[in-house]
């Protein structure tokens, strides 16, 4: 009889050594943070009241780090301020795909039938909609602000983590222990909380960096499109927007909101690659 | 004539030695069995020897000759080459071993062409008459199938024919038959000791009983070195290595009286782990002082028969 | 005395495709408080469905389990609970049967959470149940990959037995051990065996294993009993060619033991592709026409050993006791 000790034919503790992707993906990830509590906190002055003195502004000039915009604002503190915005609505957003996501997911991987039916038609038929035509039709009709739009991208996006987590949750529920632990009396929603969550623990971290990811594209794509948060707010998308009309004459009005996007995004990722190697590596390294 | 021979042959993975400087010679034709358990070192001997160790590990030996070849000299290109022509390889999961999505036939042209220069319809020959060769039924509807429509033993015979289909001089099979139910167990014993008449052949075991079968020469390993070699009948009878005494009284036969069976205590030490003296004292029922201070080298005690032990049982 | 577990025509079958697929098929047998049943097959023989069946983790299509004289097959909710304390099972694979994540305390705790019993009680059983088994008390405080295989199949036995069950199912119970811990844990089993009376149904392929540590052995072919006997019996005059030919496989661990092999043709075909008559006759050395059409019924050979041949005996035992 074989026996499952993963892919190498010999035993061996592998040094736990956190990925680069984890230690790069994770300073970005908490400098972004730390930066969007500090704007929520204390937002900088300049970001919604500049001097007309001082447009267009490149890059460099001091006191102007990032350059200024065409009334004159400092785009360094704009893009700062519209931080507590894209972060905001991207956690609330990740929570509840999250939360929805895993809730269906597992319930369709633990009761055949019926449910799990349910379960697939739900995540198809919402899968079916693009996410962003979906959130631009219910915000066309509910309006717009932070919890219309941070509700609206989590109901879009559920369907993934659902998926995610319902993959997951079969192959945790197909363990011999789980197994055991039926066979013992436990009942099932003690299985789902003490074997089958813990275990899809890590899965459902990665997935959440990869969706966050996903929301603040979609949030700024919103805002892009006049959809965001009410044009005065400075948010990245609503930047994106103002600097169309000045793309010749100062193009970094682009290259800051699209940079920091950029950033994040990479950063989300990265933190999502590393934290997968590290579940991988872990069950790998462990007999 | 000396087909393999290796001198202090030490396998590290992360400065970890899972083969600690082990001493083989194989002749030609002859059959060697490298019984140990789970971290004995001896899949990775066999790995080495191929050269298909994991990128992690580092090789050294003072001497690693196979078929007169300096196989530490060698560069990658024609380290591969030897694969396949000069030995070939018989894993334990033939599902790992066959690519999944080539056929049976493809595999075998394939096998056959990168070493003889023969056009594809004698190769195809060859290939059918391989298939033949090691018992499996029609052949030619077999030749287009592929590795997962058959089952384990017949998966395990395809196997064995791409092994031998270029008629290497030396075979190393890693626990061919333990994947393996007993009556298909029996089939492939059988078709081993039928159709591997010709080359040497290295068998890595768990099984005293699998190595017994098959090998007129048996070497045991402990903790990444070789603890006990000799003939397979004397290794039998009258072991002379603590070790090897207590994996033979710790297998149950069959016996009405149904006497308890007298295990070994505790359990094997972790590659990882190294100890001043003899790896297996801690388990040792004859451990002493200098056991646990000084590791034993592997010394002949009578003609053929090498054992590392201070205190080995009398075998004249 | 009845029998503590009693099974008769016990059926599972499972749907595949447009058909069934027949994994157990009308099996009888009894089993009496403290005996060890050895169950013998290879894969395909239905032998772990068997305990799943008995276990009532599958659906069964026919036929009845009595245990302690009481019907298991209706059984429901927490009827089926109190089933479960008194039967449990222990798994192959003791890597993957241990909740990775989980202290050794809280696995052992696990069924007595389940079953309500008072959790001051819980640190006395725990230790003392893992003391029973061979482990130390620390062991409660750590998780699982911080033990070998065979700590952690002792671990998974005491799982088992914290509820005190009167009928153990061992699935392939040491297979996924070292040698030499293997002895390790089938010394452990008797001796628990002779302290709590517990009554055993080992399944493995290892038959001097089996032969060791069961009273009686049943081989099974296809989801069906082909043999039963004492396990002397079985060793010593094998009825069935497919018991003898199991018994010549398995591998000489003595010079002395060297035997003659019987060696099969082909391989056990599918279940769902089942071979008429005798459904081992495409493979039996002794096979005849009449075993393509007419299927043998398990019948009494001599007292306590039941075959399911046309022509048992036939061939001799290639083991001599």
């Amino acid at each position: 009889m074989t026996t499952a000790r993963g892919v190498l034919p010999f035993r061996l503790r592998l040094p736990l050594r956190a990925p680069w992707q984890l230690m790069a993906g994770g300073i970005i990830v908490a400098i972004l943070v730390a930066l969007a509590l500090f704007s929520f906190f204390a937002p900088p002055a300049d970001a919604t009241r500049g001097s007309l003195l001082l447009r267009f502004r490149a890059p460099g000039t001091p006191g102007l780090l990032l350059g200024s915009d065409q009334l004159g604002r400092s785009l360094g503190s704009r893009a700062l301020s519209g931080l507590p915005w894209s972060i905001g609505i991207a956690s609330v957003a990740t929570g509840i795909a999250l939360l929805l996501g895993t809730t269906l997911g597992v319930l369709g991987a633990f009761y055949g039938g019926r449910v799990r039916a349910a379960v697939g038609l739900a995540v198809d038929t919402v899968i079916a909609f693009p996410a962003l035509v979906l959130a631009v039709t219910v915000i066309a009709v509910i309006g717009r602000g932070f919890w219309p739009i941070a509700i609206t991208l989590g109901l879009s996006t559920w369907p993934i983590a659902a998926r995610v987590a319902r993959a997951a949750a079969l192959g945790i529920l197909a363990r011999d222990y789980v197994t055991a632990a039926k066979l013992l009396g436990v009942g099932p929603i003690a299985i789902l909380l003490t074997h089958v969550l813990p275990a899809l623990l890590p899965v459902l971290l990665v997935m959440a960096a990869f969706i966050f990811a996903d929301m603040l594209i979609l949030e700024s794509a919103l805002s892009f499109l006049g959809l965001g948060p009410p044009l005065s707010t400075p948010s990245w998308g609503n930047m994106l927007a103002d600097s169309r009309q000045f793309l010749t004459q100062a193009p970094w009005m682009m290259l800051v909101p699209a940079g920091c996007i950029v950033v994040a995004v990479v950063g989300l990722n990265l933190l999502g690659d590393g934290l997968a190697a590290r579940t991988q590596a872990r069950m790998t390294g462990m007999p | 004539m000396t087909l393999l021979s290796a001198r202090n042959l030490t396998v590290e993975i992360n400065a970890v030695p899972i083969v600690d400087g082990i001493d083989l010679d194989l002749a030609s034709g002859e059959a060697l069995g490298i019984v140990g358990e789970s971290g004995s070192g001896k899949t990775m001997t066999a790995l080495a020897l191929i050269g298909l160790t994991p990128p992690a590990a580092t090789i050294r030996a003072d001497t690693l000759t196979i078929a007169g070849n300096d196989v530490l000299a060698l560069d990658p290109r024609q380290r591969r080459a030897l694969g396949g022509s000069v030995m070939s390889m018989v894993f334990q999961d033939p599902m790992t071993g066959l690519n999944p999505v080539r056929s049976i036939g493809s595999l075998l042209i394939e096998a056959i062409r990168r070493h003889q220069t023969i056009d594809a319809a004698r190769a195809r020959q060859l290939g059918l008459q391989a298939l033949a060769d090691v018992g499996i039924p029609d052949p030619v509807a077999r030749f287009s199938a592929y590795p997962h429509e058959l089952s384990g033993g017949m998966r395990q015979r395809v196997m064995i024919a791409l092994a031998l289909v270029n008629r290497p001089a030396l075979i190393i099979a890693d626990e061919p038959t333990t994947a393996l139910d007993a009556t298909i167990q029996a089939q492939i014993l059988e078709l081993m000791r039928a159709r591997m008449r010709d080359a040497a052949l290295i068998l890595i075991t768990h099984d005293l009983g699998v190595a017994a079968e098959l090998c007129g020469r048996i070497a045991v390993m402990y903790h990444g070195r070789i603890v006990e070699e000799a003939p397979v009948a004397d290794l039998l009878a009258r072991p002379a290595h603590p070790y090897t005494c207590g994996l033979l009284t710790a297998v149950p036969r069959f016996d009405p009286a149904r006497p308890r069976l007298m295990p070994i205590p505790g359990a094997p030490l972790p590659a990882s782990e190294r100890l001043p003296g003899c790896a297996f004292a801690p388990r040792c029922p004859r451990a002493r002082d200098i056991c646990r201070a000084q590791v034993p080298a592997l010394a002949e005690i009578a003609s053929g028969r090498k054992v590392a032990c201070h205190f080995p049982e009398a075998v004249a | 005395m009845s029998a503590l577990l009693q099974v008769r025509d016990l059926s599972v079958t499972f749907p595949v495709g447009h058909g069934t697929l027949q994994a157990v098929d009308s099996v009888s047998f009894d089993l009496a408080r403290g005996e060890t049943l050895g169950l013998v097959g290879e894969s395909g023989s239905g032998k772990s469905t068997l305990a799943f069946a008995l276990m009532r983790a599958h659906p069964i299509a026919s036929g009845s389990i009595a245990f302690d004289g009481h019907d298991t097959v209706a059984l429901s909710g927490g009827a089926l609970k109190s089933l479960r304390r008194r039967m449990q099972m222990v798994f192959q694979n003791p890597y993957a049967s241990l909740d990775p994540r989980m202290t050794i305390h809280r696995i052992l705790a696990e069924p007595l959470v389940a079953h309500g019993v008072s959790k001051q009680d819980h640190g006395e059983i725990i230790a003392q149940m893992l003391r029973r088994v061979g482990l130390s008390d620390e062991a409660a405080g750590r998780y699982p990959g911080q033990f070998s295989g065979g700590q952690r199949q002792r671990i998974a036995i005491a799982r088992a037995l914290v509820l005190r069950p009167e009928i153990l199912i061992l699935d392939e119970p040491v297979s996924a051990l070292d040698v030499s811990i293997q002895a390790q844990v089938i010394n452990l089993l008797r001796d628990l065996q002779a302290e709590f009376k517990i009554a055993y149904l080992v399944i493995a392929h290892d038959l001097p294993l089996i032969h060791q540590i069961s009273d009686r052995i049943a081989v099974l072919y296809l989801g069906r009993i082909v043999e039963t006997a004492s396990a002397d019996a079985i060793v010593r005059q094998p009825q069935h060619p497919y018991t003898a030919a199991l018994l010549s496989a398995s591998p000489a661990r003595d010079p002395s033991e060297r035997r003659e092999r019987i060696v099969l043709k082909g391989e056990p075909p599918s279940p769902i592709r089942r071979p008429s008559g005798c459904a081992f006759h495409p493979r039996c050395p002794i096979a005849t026409d009449r075993c393509t059409v007419e299927t043998p019924m398990l019948a009494e050979a001599a007292t306590g050993h039941s075959v399911a041949c046309h022509y048992p005996g036939r061939i001799k035992s290639p083991i001599a006791l």
